[in-house]
């Protein structure tokens, strides 16, 4: 398998530190937006981000080439996040406060939108929400898939499921995000729809 | 293609020109076309989602740290050389102590016995510098452990797992 990053990978085993540098600088700003979609804030992503790239460099001590390395960072990545998340609802439920009170993770943390803000600003807004609201491992597949260009054969490995059951995550997840933004959609699709009517 | 099948690719998020039978079923059926068209104006809403961008210092707290882990990695490789060492002593130990143990072994300490000889060949056969140097580092394994302990102590979540009834219980345990 011709994989250059995990070739440097391999050299990173090898006792070249320059390699792991290099794996950062490649991957840095992929993981810092992954793990934004998964987990609560700006700060905790990063943070979460931060022990990904540590983890990694753990892991030059039993890495094998298996797989692309990007589904290896991945599978690092969403495993933590997932993690986190787990760790987050179970103290707020120890806590006796109700999970789906508390803030959406992934909602804006900006003050509300100016009065001039544009009706694309809304959407925007409205999708974060609704990306929040979706269960973990149906936003984990979402996004492997949809924003970080996994094939469904490596999404499905990087959060250990069936390629099937990635598909049937990704489909709930779809429908989930359809309901939510039906409002939008329909607007956008008239407007699509508009569009091939008049060619 | 079927459009059970055509429907299952849409639905997980494909878009028909990415396959040419899907494209082509699509082309033909006006259920899958309709699907095909709002998945669409679906990716196109997600696609407003902008990725977030690390923050300013990013680099630098990172640098730092895999500095510290760095040195971690060091510090823990020197740890198991030590204890690896310490193992392949034990087996050279149980021999000395064995033959020092043989009587008349030790000629005119012959009269010796054998229970007193062997603690006494023990501390001859470690009282070399490197050795001293070696129970020294065994000191600092020990002193580590129980760091470590008391770090578990601090560990607030592990805290938080505690039964109170448990902990009155381990109380009475201790108290004379």
């Amino acid at each position: 398998m011709n994989d250059p990053d995990a070739e440097l990978m391999l050299t990173f085993c090898r006792g070249q530190e320059d390699a792991f540098v290099e794996l950062y600088r490649r991957y840095r700003d992929r993981i810092v937006a992954f793990c934004r979609r998964i987990v609560g804030t700006d700060a905790q992503a990063e943070e979460a981000a931060q022990d990904v790239f540590i983890k990694l460099y753990r892991a030059r001590d039993g890495y094998t080439q298996r797989s692309r390395f990007s589904t290896f960072i991945y599978r690092i990545a969403a495993n933590h996040c997932l993690n986190l998340q787990a760790r987050v609802e179970h103290k707020v439920v120890a806590r006796g406060v109700d999970v789906d009170a508390r803030p959406a993770p992934n909602a804006s943390q900006h003050a509300p939108a100016p009065l001039a803000a544009l009706e694309q600003g809304e959407l925007r807004e409205q999708l974060s929400r609704a990306l929040a609201t979706l269960p973990d491992r149906q936003r984990t597949a979402l996004v492997l898939v949809h924003y970080e260009g996994l094939s469904y054969e490596e999404a499905a490995e990087a959060i250990d499921v069936t390629e099937s059951a990635l598909k049937s995550l990704i489909h709930r997840a779809r429908g989930a995000m359809m309901e939510e933004l039906k409002p939008f959609m329909q607007g956008d699709l008239g407007a699509s729809k508009g569009a091939r009517n008049a060619m | 293609m079927r459009c059970d099948d055509a429907q299952s690719e849409l639905l997980a998020g494909r878009a028909p020109d990415t396959s040419a039978a899907l494209a082509a079923h699509v082309r033909e059926c006006a259920s899958c076309q309709a699907l095909a068209g709002e998945h669409s104006a679906l990716n196109a809403v997600l696609a407003l989602d902008e990725p977030h961008a690390p923050g300013p210092g990013f680099d630098t707290r990172f640098f730092a740290r895999l500095d510290g882990e760095r040195s971690a990695a060091k510090k823990k490789r020197a740890l198991f050389s030590v204890r690896m060492w310490l193992w392949a002593l034990v087996p050279a130990a149980a021999g000395v102590a064995l033959l020092v143990s043989r009587p008349g072994s030790r000629g005119n300490d012959a009269a010796t016995p054998p229970e007193a000889a062997a603690p006494a060949a023990l501390i001859e056969a470690v009282a070399e510098p490197e050795d001293l140097a070696l129970l020294e580092d065994l000191e600092l394994i020990q002193d580590l452990e129980v760091v470590q302990q008391l770090e578990q102590l601090e560990d607030l979540d592990l805290l938080e797992g505690i039964d109170g009834a448990e902990i009155e219980r381990l109380a009475a345990e201790v108290t004379p």
